[in-house]
């Protein structure tokens, strides 16, 4: 419904400044083109995430295509990204998510190793957690190209489909803005 | 006989009020999908426990007025006013159980399960929120109590043989105890073993499992932090206050030897009042913060953990490190069975029990 009114009125105002009735059709029909793809790309990025969870909130969806542990590990990466948790904060020991999820032991096991492995959390004794991405630190030169690596296919996929680069600009600082 | 009869009132209206107290998730002990919480089965039946309950309160409230009005002896009087009541309780326990049964079936004959979809949410800040009271709360109680036995003990030549060791409701003694170096702290130990589990217990809450609805989701997380910081602060409420009680009975009667002081009777007054009171302003708080269920839109619902409960009383869930867990039916807490220390707890919680028997 949103984009429907955004794409009537952007056409509309763009039309009174040059008046003319061909051009008209045309705009409207490039604007669409254009809001679909974003909406597409949109919903495919910021799919996770929506306005709600502002307080730390997990939701896992066991119908999703994502596996679970994956989605979890993903929603903890963002609360990283957005600063909710910082450096030094706990995660809840992994059988107490797994009990507050209600979900597996194994499951929550594995996701805290691959944000071991991806450096961001550190696993100690007693079953701690402890948040270690987070802060400002010079990038390896590896670690780089592996962001860049992954997102790649991504960008071109959305290039491909006709997303301008300067709305790809956009809104990659609309996701950025989001996080601190 | 006023109080046993203001007992009956009380756990007559605790029972009838009980189903409504829960969340509204929790039907009879049984997990409902956030879509059923408002069919009008589950409805009809809460309102129908409530009236038998209320029935048979009635009845045995009548039973026990007519019991002081029959020439039955005095002790005999409150033996059967005891037996009537644990009857009550056992009868709606029975009650309960056969609700429980209607209700676990009710949802598989619907087919609930089948018509929902499950999601798994929680809330990484409330397990970092203090919303519980720090546990320097509960073991200053614990060091006033050592110092107080330490103290006994110093003074220990000048107790005399016989000392008061019980009182009645009213503030009187009647139980007197030979002294030894066991019984003359029985009161202290006693205090201690209570205080000792309530600092466990105390850090249960604060570990206790989260459980968050999925489609009302501010709602559980404001009344998961209410249980956690109302449910501290009455047990150290009444921590305190029990604290205060016996070790001013003790220092009384076994130091100073006054078995009768005036201010035996008001200390009983408020330790009750604050007793009941923190129990009703903790319902208050709690049923205010209950979630409503005003808009449900979707299918969704957050994961059950009916296959860890047995009849919706007893929790046991190796998986879960926490202690205690909110009870399914009624309000509160109760122990994890897979836990080892729920044992320990228990034990502790006993120990007065056989102290009073065996001494």
């Amino acid at each position: 419904m949103k984009f429907k009114a955004l794409l009537r009125e952007g056409s509309r105002s763009y039309c009174e400044k040059t008046s003319t009735q061909h051009h008209e059709k045309f705009l409207h029909l490039t604007l669409k083109k254009i809001c679909i793809t974003l909406y597409i790309t949109d919903f495919c990025l910021v799919t996770s995430n929506t306005d709600w969870r502002v307080i730390m909130q997990i939701q896992l969806d066991p119908n999703s295509e994502l596996q679970l542990y994956k989605q979890l590990a993903n929603q903890i990466i963002e609360c990283i990204a957005q600063g909710e948790l910082k450096n030094g904060d706990t995660l809840p020991s992994v059988r107490s998510m797994a009990t507050d999820l209600g979900i597996n032991v194994s499951t929550v096991s594995k996701s805290y190793h691959e944000l071991e492995e991806k450096g961001l959390i550190e696993l100690k004794p007693k079953a701690k957690a402890v948040i270690i991405g987070g802060q400002k630190r010079e990038l390896e030169e590896t670690e780089v190209e592996k962001v860049e690596n992954a997102l790649k296919p991504i960008m071109a996929e959305a290039f491909a489909r006709g997303l301008e680069k300067e709305q790809m600009t956009s809104l990659f600082q609309r996701i950025l803005k989001q996080w601190k | 006989m006023l109080i046993i009869v203001g007992i009956f009132i009380i756990v007559g209206i605790m029972e009838m009020m009980t189903p409504h107290l829960t969340r509204k998730t929790l039907v009879f002990g049984v997990s409902i999908p956030e879509p059923y919480v408002k069919h009008p089965q589950l409805k009809l039946w809460k309102k129908h426990y409530s009236q038998i309950i209320a029935g048979i309160a009635g009845l045995f409230l009548v039973g026990q007025i007519a019991l002081y009005l029959s020439p039955i002896q005095e002790e005999k009087v409150s033996l059967i006013s005891f037996i009537l009541l644990y009857v009550m309780l056992l009868l709606s326990s029975g009650l309960y159980m056969s609700y429980h049964a209607k209700t676990k079936k009710l949802k598989v004959q619907e087919q609930w399960e089948a018509q929902i979809k499950t999601v798994y949410v929680t809330d990484l800040s409330i397990r970092q929120k203090e919303e519980t009271l720090s546990p320097i709360f509960f073991s200053v109680p614990i060091i006033i109590t050592l110092a107080l036995i330490a103290f006994t003990y110093m003074n220990y030549e000048s107790i005399p043989e016989v000392f008061a060791t019980h009182w009645n409701g009213a503030g009187e003694v009647d139980g007197w105890t030979q002294k030894s170096r066991l019984s003359v702290i029985s009161m202290p130990l006693i205090l201690l073993a209570i205080q000792i589990s309530f600092f466990m217990m105390s850090q249960g809450m604060k570990s206790a499992k989260i459980q968050l609805s999925a489609q009302a989701k501010e709602a559980s997380i404001h009344r998961e932090l209410t249980q956690r910081k109302y449910g501290s602060w009455y047990l150290a409420a009444i921590n305190f206050s029990m604290t205060i009680l016996f070790v001013v009975l003790h220092y009384t009667t076994v130091i100073l030897q006054d078995q009768t002081a005036p201010y035996f009777f008001p200390l009983f007054l408020v330790f009750n009042v604050v007793t009941l009171g923190g129990l009703l302003v903790f319902i208050w708080k709690l049923s205010k913060s209950n979630e409503r269920f005003d808009e449900v839109h979707t299918n969704e619902t957050a994961a059950t953990d009916d296959q860890y409960w047995k009849w919706g009383i007893f929790y046991c869930n190796k998986n879960d490190p926490s202690l205690l867990v909110p009870k399914k039916f009624g309000i509160g807490w109760t122990v994890n069975f897979a836990n080892k220390w729920c044992y320990i707890l228990i034990a502790i919680t006993l120990l007065p029990i056989l102290l009073v028997i065996f001494i």
